[in-house]
């Protein structure tokens, strides 16, 4: 159930989303990466971009609070934004991040106040975008406002908020059922518990470069890292938070110098099972989405869903 | 407080570490300012000798004069930094070790090599392999921004923690298309970055100018460079340009695990 627009109608639909704020949509240069648009024609409606649209939640570095003789003036980011033209794998991403940052317990405010003031409207992928996607595994769900789906010329918009209701009252509904794609790849174990075990991760792990892409560019991991910077004078500064990566070896250096996760092995083995096994057993819904970008940008093209599917006791 | 005594000391190299810190324009009165810069021999008449809180120490050990004057300074420096690739990895002059004999890099360069005793080469190396350092800052030159959260993180107190991360670090969160991946030749994956991947971001592959990681995986660097089609004497003579001497070890070490495998 949804809406039906024609080119002419996207094209006015995204002009009219200019007026509410900024527009940021996935564009192409040497790579797909998402900036702010203002012309429909600079939209790329193809592929996905190597950066998740995460950034625009969890800004791979930013000043959280600004720091002026000893006292703490916290940021604060109001900015309307739309994101237009996300897959449902990136928008699956957030309902990750959400899990942790919207947890009531301990809301993380900057985060909340920028999904608040955030409109999501996704493109749907009427194929797998690479041979590495296996989106179809993770059981997605629909966590959108919009998502476009193109069909000979015509835009079948569904509609998954209040929010997003309202920004097409004025277009015809439609009443069709619409093909998901199918990937070729598949996760055919999502519980690998019992395989711990140093034998079988070892071969992955020699390739490994850590060079932490695998991390940076999924659009689940949200570790960071907070630490204050302060100018010469030492009386004004930021506190920053930065992304930050289970594959980097300082990631687990403690006091004293000691490094937990200290070989290349089991920081690749931790972040697996983090994504498909521990968010799983505290959260209830896996930490990876399927989008395959840790296995398509990782120099060493390691296959941790090969892997896993090749996992025998 | 107190300022504390700073020292800028060189031995055998180009100046140009030193000169990334007198370079900070607007910020060197700032910096004057925290700091008691009692000894800088390339910027000032008067220079004090030790004992020095922190002293940054430029250059690699090459001749028995570098050596005598190092451990000097060591002996006088609370805290010695080793600042720039030549201190740390030993850079272009440690090429030398890659020739199995000194003298035929040593003939092409002077006439008569019975030199007098002062000026005779010695292995080049990087200092610590002659004395201990408390911090390295490598980069050819390091960082300024590097340079100056070391000393603020020194003057607030707190122990000065090295960045230490692959240049595919800052290169991916620039969105930086990979060469690696477009079939090109760079070695981001295996050098410590800092430097915001200053090379790739202008389609220039990484040279090494930071010298290795601390655990670069240099057998699969090697593996990734020859898929892209680069030779593999010329991947070993871009190891070789910064830091002979650990490339050479984190390969020896590399290898010993395969064996083991």
């Amino acid at each position: 159930m949804g809406k039906i627009l024609d080119k002419k109608d996207l094209k006015c639909f995204f002009e009219k989303l200019q007026k509410i704020g900024e527009v940021v949509a996935p564009v192409k240069n040497e790579n797909i990466s998402f900036k702010p648009v203002k012309k429909f024609s600079e939209v790329c409606f193809e592929g996905r971009s190597m950066f998740p649209i995460k950034k625009y939640f969890l800004p791979t570095k930013e000043a959280i609070a600004e720091i002026k003789n000893d006292a703490f003036v916290e940021k604060n980011d109001f900015k309307k934004r739309i994101i237009f033209g996300a897959r449902l794998c990136d928008l699956n991403g957030l309902l990750v991040l959400d899990k942790l940052f919207l947890d009531p317990l301990y809301p993380d405010k900057i985060y909340a106040i920028r999904r608040e003031n955030t409109i999501l409207i996704g493109f749907a992928c009427k194929e797998p975008l690479s041979d590495f996607c296996f989106c179809e595994s993770m059981d997605l769900k629909d966590y959108y406002d919009l998502l476009i789906t193109e069909n000979n010329e015509k835009y079948y918009v569904s509609i998954g908020s209040k929010k997003g209701a309202n920004l097409v009252t004025e277009y015809k509904d439609y009443d069709i059922n619409l093909k998901k794609p199918v990937c070729k790849k598949k996760l055919k174990n999502k519980n690998i518990h019992d395989f711990f075990d140093e034998k079988f991760w070892e071969k992955d792990a020699l390739k490994c470069v850590s060079c932490q892409r695998c991390t940076l560019l999924c659009p689940t991991c949200l570790c960071f890292d907070v630490a204050d910077e302060m100018n010469i004078d030492l009386k004004l500064g930021t506190r920053n938070r930065s992304l930050d990566s289970c594959h980097s070896k300082d990631f687990t250096l403690v006091a004293g110098g000691h490094v937990f996760r200290d070989t290349k092995l089991k920081r690749y083995r931790h972040r697996v099972f983090h994504k498909i096994q521990y968010f799983k057993d505290k959260f209830e819904i896996p930490m990876c989405v399927g989008c395959g970008r840790c296995m398509e940008f990782c120099h060493s093209k390691i296959d941790f869903v090969d892997t896993i599917n090749n996992l025998k006791k | 407080m107190t300022k504390p005594k700073v020292a800028i000391h060189s031995i055998t190299g180009c100046a140009g570490c030193q000169l990334t810190i007198y370079f900070v324009k607007d910020l060197l009165l700032k910096l004057l300012e925290k700091i008691d810069l009692v000894a800088a021999p390339m910027l000032k008449e008067k220079n004090n000798a030790g004992p020095y809180d922190v002293c940054f120490m430029e250059g690699l050990v090459a001749s028995k004069d570098d050596l005598e004057h190092l451990k000097k300074i060591r002996e006088q420096s609370k805290i010695l930094v080793a600042l720039g690739t030549c201190a740390t990895h030993g850079n272009v002059p440690g090429i030398k070790n890659s020739y199995s004999d000194s003298t035929v890099v040593e003939s092409r360069v002077y006439k008569n090599l019975n030199l007098k005793e002062q000026i005779m080469p010695l292995k080049p190396a990087p200092i610590d392999a002659h004395v201990k350092v408390d911090y390295y800052i490598s980069g050819c030159p390091p960082e300024e921004k590097e340079i100056l959260k070391f000393i603020t993180d020194l003057l607030l107190g707190k122990k000065p923690v090295i960045y230490d991360e692959p240049v595919c670090v800052e290169c991916s969160l620039k969105e930086n298309d990979c060469l690696l991946e477009r079939g090109e030749e760079c070695l981001g994956p295996m050098i410590r970055g800092g430097c915001d991947a200053l090379c790739p971001s202008v389609n220039h592959g990484c040279t090494g100018c930071h010298g290795p990681l601390s655990d670069a995986n240099i057998l699969q660097g090697i593996k990734l460079l020859e898929q892209n089609g680069v030779d593999i004497k010329l991947i070993k003579k871009r190891f070789h340009k910064y830091s002979y001497d650990k490339f050479s070890e984190l390969e020896e070490q590399a290898k010993k695990i395969k064996r083991k495998d």
